[in-house]
């Protein structure tokens, strides 16, 4: 009998094992099976004014929403940019029958929100108000009062907005990305300033009132409690006084990204942080088949905390609390772009990362993981935009005012499964562009500029998109001395050791004069030690010449002939003391003065001085960049500039190729045509 | 007249609604572990959350940003999970994830589809059972957090404000510091003090697992049981009991930032966010600043014109907190032409009852606002765990409106005199660096 009990036990046990959940911590679960989301179902109509109007009944809690939205062109505001925007504020501030402060205690005593904007009218609260809170849409919609005192105050409140925002470090970027992207005659380049908002007049807001705010432009957004018949006999009751108009419609050019990359920086001193955009404008209308492609190529590659960039720029190189891409969809302009915060210091290796990660969007296949893993992202994203049931009436109103075929959003999920890996890199190639991008940085120039040059040359903005000079400063950065300054342009130029082992050089080279039919020709050739020749020839004609040999100068040519002596032979021996005559630098330093980095036309540089002459060294790649320095002449002092506009490479060294120089207002280019090194360097050439 | 009639008929319009009933279920794992669920079919989504309770006042004071360091370090992996994985498993599973650090609590979650509730207890199991901290994920955090630190505090304007009215306001409590701490310290933090910090906290006894949406109770039970059941118990928690002292006086400090506007921050010590005080402050911030009609708004942003923005809220915390006043000057306005009408609002506070309608004004927001939360799984988790966690009774979710309702105008004004008075505050000046005396000024 026992033996009978145990194996009922025994039994018994099993059965419960076997219902019990197993899992194994190694692997992730298996998901059953999903249940597929839902649009929550609305209901349209059209009251007899032209107001589109769309519910979407919501009982789960007793509250309601009205959103009123407008569906206007863009407007170019010009001087008066702001106006719009106080308009829309103004509308809200009172009515015939209610002051500013009565609308406000209502609204409040009710527990509910309302809101006006220059393109919309928002109001909401529980549900056993909704009489009251159409009641107050109505009344502003209809009879709005546009009060002098709340007009002058909203402008007040505009320009101290303006100051708050000064140094906001994510608002200057968006001016710098708006006038940049489209200009700032575009209705979305343009920016407000002091003065823009100080020319607005109320006459101005009551005329956009009353030319916009009409219903055949407008739809109307009902969310919540309420049934559609109720919705639509209140509402038609309360707005059958507001009157359809005569709006008129803008248009505008699409823009186009520039010809080729730009650089652009608002230099904010104080900054511990760029904030860094890279992007382009891209022409990609709703309802375009390519958005979906375009939408698992921008998860893949910065969607969130899964994307590339987010993995290389924090979780790898730890440069940013978070880097993302996006674009954004425009019936106008849509734009690409991607962005990050990240310390001063790596401003520039994170936008080496940035392009590079791009690039790869652009040239490698994405993989069937990746394709898979975005989709199921996007998939449940959009999963989850549907807990709230305004994103199915948001769904509805995209479909009215875009033209969108009415199942548009029912199929997303089957449009987004159906996007391949080639749709991803086509797209991408389209889209996320490389060569014509717009990279624009807000930070502290001083610390970021000198990597930036290496995109381009930074062209700068002020705060308010407005293009301004490039930042004046100068300072010693850490570990930066004259002798590393000159030692880095050594080793830039091929290093000391291949410097010094050179025996001779021998340069041919052309001169363009603006303005002067002939060609002139330079050669310059040099043999350690001391010796070395300058002549000048045109047509075959000797212009000048000057040798120095065996510690004597000479000079021939067109002003006469006879010797070299005193400080020109001084300074011609010391030009002939290396074949690379910079190598005497280090041997003369306290000639020298390191005065600090700076700026040069738009390139980080170090400046250093000796006498009256200044010369500046590009920071990025070490070289010789450009002197400036004063001469005497029969006409006065004359500033002359040399810049290197191109080096050329030979035998693992670099030489000037193409110099331009400026003095007064003269300027011409040289360019060298050969170079002779060595034992290819004739020794008869010398006479 | 007509628009009072209308007002009157809505302060007398009856029984307010009753808010749907959050129904959940509630239990102990033997391992001390804390469960709540709460089903939902309505969306095919579920939401997985878990609070632990500490925050940045269980910090050593020479470890401040511990807490919430850890939060990202918990992101890096555990023994099953591959350092990076953690993310892509949800993301590719189609939720969203992530967490967050506040004096008090560290919270995590993971929104699913919810077919693919499981695998946020899997993930979440092993969080707590077995993270992987190394060196390579402290070094990289390290610089995340800085980074984190110079984006919303060092480089945005007005954005040390809480730092330095917490390390004013409170001298011996943990709330001396906020929950992004100190760069010196996370520096100086070696791997051994994370993993005890691991072991001390991250316990199943002191954490709080609440789960809303479209689950099966009973399977989900089951599957929490597997997967958490055998994690074991740690020692328990204690909470810190720091007794502050008096403030004992005003205290002020002027701070020279990156602004164009003047700006002044006014707090005040606050009791406990459980106490009946706190409810009634909270009503009381209401009457000064909760919509355009609240006295402080009116007066300072709409008739004075001295402020751009002006705020009153309670920074309520589990063991006290702040009571806040933020005014920011408008243009060519400066704090002492602010700061009068702040006073003579709060005093008008002290000194006089408010009136019926205003306090059924503020009756009726916080109705509304009670009535129109926990329209989401995410936050309905949230709370759930919230509620158990700070008053260790969930169903608080239902019945907090209760605490609102009991708060009188006596009450309010009472508040006012005991809390809101010049020997319990911090007064901080922020004002442009142009504005700073120089070296030679100075001296």
């Amino acid at each position: 009998m026992k033996k009978y009990i145990y194996s009922f036990i025994a039994l018994f046990a099993a059965f419960s094992l076997t219902a019990q959940v197993t899992i194994d911590r190694a692997t992730a679960p298996t998901p059953g099976p999903a249940r597929v989301p839902t649009i929550a179902s609305y209901e349209s109509f059209e009251l007899k004014n032209g107001l589109k109007v769309f519910v979407v009944e919501d009982h789960k809690l007793p509250r309601i929403s009205m959103s009123l939205i407008l569906d206007r062109d863009p407007i170019v505001e010009g001087d008066k940019a702001g106006y719009v925007s106080i308009a829309g504020d103004l509308i809200g501030a009172g009515t015939s029958s209610r002051t500013k402060a009565q609308l406000d205690e209502e609204v409040d005593f009710m527990g509910a929100r309302f809101s006006t904007s220059s393109s919309s009218m928002n109001v909401g609260g529980l549900s056993k108000y909704t009489d009251n809170l159409i009641e107050i849409m109505a009344d502003v919609l209809l009879n709005p009062s546009f009060p002098a005192e709340e007009f002058d105050k909203l402008k007040s409140q505009m320009t101290s907005g303006l100051k708050a925002n000064a140094d906001d470090p994510d608002a200057i970027a968006g001016n710098l990305r708006g006038a940049v992207l489209y200009g700032l005659e575009h209705p979305y380049g343009e920016v407000m300033t002091a003065q823009t908002v100080e020319s607005i007049t109320l006459e101005d807001c009551k005329n956009y009132f009353n030319t916009y705010f009409r219903p055949d432009i407008a739809y109307m957004v009902v969310i919540g409690d309420i049934t559609v018949k109720d919705a639509k006999k209140k509402l038609k009751k309360a707005l059958k006084g507001w009157e359809a108009g005569d709006v008129p419609t803008m248009s505008y050019d699409k823009t186009t990204p520039p010809a080729s990359s730009r650089i652009v920086m608002v230099d904010k001193p104080s900054a511990v942080q760029s904030v860094v955009w890279l992007g382009n404008v891209i022409d990609l209308p709703q309802g375009h088949a390519d958005i979906e492609p375009l939408r698992v190529a921008n998860q893949i590659l910065g969607g969130g905390m899964s994307g590339r960039l987010f993995t290389n720029l924090r979780e790898d190189k730890a440069f940013t609390y978070g880097a993302y891409s996006s674009f954004g969809v425009d019936q106008l302009n849509s734009t690409f772009g991607a962005s990050a915060k990240v310390r001063n210091e790596v401003t520039d290796s994170a936008i080496v990362e940035f392009l590079y990660e791009i690039k790869r969007m652009r040239s490698e296949e994405v993989t069937a993981d990746d394709l898979k893993a975005a989709k199921a992202s996007l998939s449940g994203s959009f999963g989850r935009s549907l807990e709230s049931t305004s994103s199915a009436a948001n769904f509805a109103l995209n479909i009215a005012r875009y033209g969108l075929p009415t199942d548009y959003y029912n199929n997303y999920l089957a449009r987004l499964e159906a996007v391949t890996a080639e749709d991803v890199m086509r797209v991408a190639k389209n889209y996320m562009n490389t060569d014509q991008l717009t990279i624009a940085v807000v930070g502290k120039a001083q610390d970021v500029a000198a990597g930036l040059s290496a995109f381009g040359d930074v062209e700068y903005f002020d705060k308010d998109g407005q293009p301004t000079d490039e930042p004046t400063f100068l300072f010693t950065p850490e570990g930066v001395t004259l002798e590393s300054v000159f030692t880095g342009y050594y080793d830039a130029l091929g290093g000391v050791e291949k410097l010094k082992a050179l025996t001779a050089i021998d340069q041919k080279a052309s001169i363009e004069i603006p303005g002067m039919p002939g060609k002139l020709s330079m050669r310059t050739s040099k043999m350690a030690p001391g010796t070395m020749l300058v002549e000048q020839t045109m047509q075959g004609m000797t212009v000048m010449k000057m040798l120095l040999k065996d510690g004597e100068g000479n000079k021939s040519g067109m002003q006469g002939s006879g010797p070299i002596e005193g400080d020109e032979l001084d300074d011609l021996k010391e030009q002939a003391a290396y074949v690379i005559d910079e190598l005497g630098w280090m041997e003369d330093l306290e000639s020298f003065k390191f005065d600090g980095q700076t700026l040069m036309d738009g390139k980080a540089v170090y400046q250093v001085s000796k006498g009256d002459k200044t010369y500046y060294f590009d920071v990025t790649s070490g070289l010789f960049y450009k002197s400036t320095e004063t001469q005497e002449t029969p006409q006065g002092d004359v500033a002359v500039t040399t810049t290197v506009r191109e080096w050329q490479e030979l035998d693992g060294m670099k030489f000037q190729k193409v110099v331009e120089q400026s003095a007064g207002q003269q300027s011409f280019t040289i360019t060298v045509d050969s170079i002779e090194l060595n034992e290819a360097v004739k020794k008869s050439i010398f006479k | 007249m007509k628009n009072m009639i209308m007002l009157g008929a809505i302060a007398f319009s009856g029984a307010i609604h009753a808010q749907n009933q959050i129904q959940f279920e509630e239990y102990d794992l033997d391992n001390g572990l804390h469960v709540i669920l709460h089903e939902d079919h309505s969306t095919p989504i579920a939401a997985v959350t878990v609070l632990y309770h500490v925050g940045s006042k269980n910090e050593d004071p020479e470890r401040t940003g511990f807490a919430h360091f850890f939060e990202h370090l918990l992101f890096e992996g555990s023994e099953n999970i591959e350092r990076g994985e953690f993310d892509s498993y949800v993301t590719n599973a189609g939720g969203a994830l992530n967490a967050n650090t506040s004096q008090d609590r560290t919270f995590y979650y993971e929104l699913l589809p919810s077919n693919q509730m499981e695998l946020g207890l899997w993930l979440e199991s092993e969080r707590m059972l077995h993270a992987n901290i190394q060196n390579v994920g402290v070094e990289t955090q390290r610089e995340v957090v800085k980074e984190e630190k110079r984006q919303r505090v060092d480089n945005q304007p007005y954005g040390s404000w809480l730092e330095n009215m917490m390390k004013r306001l409170y001298t011996d409590h943990p709330y001396n510091w906020v929950p992004i701490g100190s760069m010196d310290h996370l520096n100086a933090a070696q791997l051994d003090e994370f993993m005890a910090f691991y072991k001390k906290f991250y316990v199943p006894n002191n954490a709080t697992l609440s789960i809303a949406g479209d689950i099966d109770v009973e399977k989900t039970k089951e599957l929490i049981n597997a997967y958490f059941g055998d994690i074991p118990r740690g020692a328990d928690v204690v909470q810190p009991t720091v007794q502050e002292s008096a403030l004992g006086g005003e205290k002020s400090a002027t701070i020279y930032d990156n602004i164009q506007l003047p700006a002044v921050m006014m707090g005040y010590r606050m009791p406990p966010q459980t106490s009946d005080d706190a409810y009634a402050l909270q009503m009381a911030s209401t009457v000064l600043s909760g919509g355009p009609s609240s006295r402080m708004y009116k007066r300072l942003v709409d008739q004075d014109q001295t402020a751009l923005q002006v705020f009153a809220f309670p920074f309520s915390l589990e063991q006290g907190g702040a009571f806040i006043t933020f005014s920011l000057a408008n243009a060519g306005k400066q704090i002492s032409d602010m700061v009068p009408a702040l006073e003579e609002e709060i005093e008008k506070l002290q000194n006089e009852l408010i009136s019926e309608r205003e306090f059924q004004k503020i009756q009726n927001q916080m109705e509304s606002n009670f009535i129109q939360s926990n329209s989401k799984m995410a936050g309905i988790a949230e709370s759930l765990a919230d509620y158990h966690t700070y008053y260790g009774d969930a169903n608080y979710i239902n019945t907090e409106i209760e605490r609102y309702r009991s708060v009188t105008r006596e009450d309010i004004q009472r508040v006012a005199k005991k809390y809101l008075v010049k020997d319990n505050r911090v007064v901080l000046n922020y004002l442009p660096k142009s504005e700073e005396p120089t070296a030679e000024a100075a001296e």
